[in-house]
């Protein structure tokens, strides 16, 4: 009797500690999944999963103005967007693209044109496209092809590739996609605006390819179909900071920015 | 032995006596085989083959190879003391550690592998080199081998990729100093990717491979240390700047021994700037933070 009670002693206890470990490996699997509230209907929802968040912003249509910041400084995210934060912003996204001058100093590459003003000339990249916004609510992705077309509206920042056209993932594989975090900025043809990063505790997040996907897939859990998405800077530049939450996603280090897009909700102060 | 013959026929006892002679003779010649050799060995002359080789037969300027080189007695007598010797048919090649050594007696045969040579100039022709075996009376030369001298290979270092983005590449040899330690990395991009090795040789994990990214202007690198229960890994994060004037591009940063640790779930603090141990990455209970910089010549030219 005695022999009986103590297996099934040691039987309870095995199976208590193997209970455990079981949670512990799927506590150490499970994602996360929070809603932010923002302004003006917008609304953010992330998912962490272990190493990897993604987070996309909503926002309705004719709700938010869309503007093109020049910031040319190095610093982490939240020092170089913070001061460009009004107190309507929904939130402030990667720019485009930096290379160097032969001096060794940074410069921002790709069209930029903001306030009906051209700072930084277009680059004659045969893919890609130009994100334009009228200030005035709407917003267009201009495919390469036609990126002369650019020229007309306010703002402008060229980018590249269009990974999303049509509502489809537009994006081949390729041996030279590697894992970056990554930020695209969406669009439907009704006006609704998606943008959506993913990002990685290493700075490893997603090929391209995979970040395609991911953005379609939190275009399909929303309901939306996207016509055009852009992606803009990745790596280190992949960014997207919302002031009203004191939120910033992507890498904290230091990092040289070049310049940003700010979605500003239509029914707040207006600040340039 | 009389009795013995007695039995033969008188008509073959002369045989049977040359028989038993020859028998006698052979026995004698068997056990004193030795003696008969030596003495019939005294009666020629040494002979000697020589053969020499190289592990390589292109070497680039500046660097050495190994020489091998065999000698065999020809017939059956032992080499006695002698030399060796390697000629070159330029200067452009050096024998190490000695063109001329000493060779002990040789029974059966004998390889020589202690020497090397090195390539200490341009040569546009193939050099030829042989070796000369001495001892006594005896030269014996070897084979002739033709090894090539070629150009002294580009090290790379971090350049400007001509690109419409004129990203920079950090392919090459930094030095590094992390915390009090100095040391060194070697590190090959493609695309985005950092690839290499890191050497510390006073640190706790004097060397090891690494693997990482970079983009705009930062780095994120891991180096790899040896494996344990629970992984672990030092990660170096921060972004480099270009000195003209200097012709140099720095990188500043920190780096940290991280340890897998699932609850930890905020990512806090700053990557690169804060070297401190309150920097947390989700996943990961940071352990120890140094600071980290690394310093290598930049090719400023591949810009114009």
């Amino acid at each position: 009797m005695k022999r009986t009670l103590l297996a099934a002693f040691a039987l309870s206890l095995t199976t208590l500690s193997l209970e455990s470990l079981s949670a512990e490996e799927l506590n150490s699997n499970e994602c996360i999944d929070t809603t932010y509230e923002i302004v003006a209907g917008s609304e953010a929802i992330t998912r962490t999963c272990g190493e990897y968040q993604t987070i996309s912003v909503y926002i309705p249509a004719k709700t938010a103005i869309l503007s093109v910041h020049e910031i040319q400084k190095k610093g982490t995210a939240k020092q170089t967007y913070s001061p460009l934060a009004v107190k309507n912003t929904i939130l402030i996204a990667s720019g485009g693209f930096f290379g160097y001058r032969s001096d060794g100093h940074e410069k921002p590459i790709g069209l930029i044109r903001a306030n009906n003003k051209r700072l930084v000339r277009m680059l004659d990249w045969d893919h890609g496209g130009v994100l334009v916004s009228d200030k005035k609510g709407n917003i267009k992705i201009i495919p390469a092809q036609n990126r002369s077309q650019a020229g007309a509206w306010s703002e402008a920042i060229q980018s590249k590739p269009i990974i999303i056209n049509s509502g489809m993932v537009d994006v081949n594989k390729n041996l030279r996609d590697s894992e970056f975090n990554r930020v695209a900025i969406g669009y439907t043809l009704d006006g609704d605006i998606l943008v959506v990063g993913t990002f990685h505790s290493f700075g490893q997040a997603a090929t391209l390819v995979d970040f395609a996907k991911i953005f379609k897939n939190e275009a399909e859990r929303r309901e939306l179909k996207i016509h055009r998405a852009l992606a803009m800077d990745g790596g280190a530049g992949a960014q997207i900071y919302i002031p009203s939450k004191n939120l910033s996603f992507g890498d904290s280090g230091r990092s040289y920015f070049p310049n940003a897009v700010r979605l500003d909700a239509t029914n707040g102060v207006q600040r340039q | 032995m009389k009795e013995f013959l007695d039995l033969i026929p008188k008509k073959y006892k002369a045989m049977a006596l040359c028989v038993f002679g020859i028998a006698l003779f052979s026995g004698w010649c068997i056990t004193n085989g030795n003696e008969l050799k030596n003495v019939w060995a005294s009666f020629q002359n040494p002979d000697a083959k020589v053969m020499l080789d190289s592990t390589e037969h292109a070497l680039n300027l500046g660097g050495a190879t190994d020489l091998t080189i065999q000698i065999y007695p020809v017939g059956i007598q032992k080499l006695p003391q002698g030399t060796i010797s390697i000629s070159s048919s330029s200067d452009a090649m050096k024998v190490i550690p000695v063109q001329h050594s000493d060779v002990e007696s040789i029974e059966g045969s004998k390889t020589i592998s202690n020497l090397k040579i090195r390539a200490i100039k341009a040569s546009d022709d193939p050099i030829t080199i042989y070796a000369t075996y001495r001892t006594g009376e005896l030269t014996k030369k070897s084979n002739v081998l033709s090894i090539k001298i070629l150009p002294k290979p580009v090290e790379p270092k971090p350049h400007f990729d001509i690109t419409d983005t004129k990203r920079v590449v950090l392919s090459g040899t930094w030095e590094t100093v992390l915390g009090a330690d100095s040391g060194e990395l070697r590190l090959r991009q493609s695309e985005g990717k950092i690839s290499g090795s890191y050497s510390f040789p006073s640190y706790k994990w004097p060397s090891g491979k690494i693997e990482g990214i970079t983009d705009g202007n930062t780095y994120r690198i891991k180096l790899f240390v040896p494996y344990k229960k629970v992984e672990e890994r030092l990660w170096l994060a921060g972004d480099y700047v270009l000195h003209k004037e200097s012709g140099s591009i720095q990188m500043h940063g920190c780096a940290y021994h991280l340890r897998r640790m699932s609850d930890q779930r905020a990512q806090v603090g700053s990557q690169g700037i804060d070297c401190s141990i309150s920097v947390k990455i989700p996943g990961w209970k940071t352990l120890q933070a140094d600071s980290f910089m690394a310093t290598a010549s930049f090719d400023f030219e591949t810009a114009e």
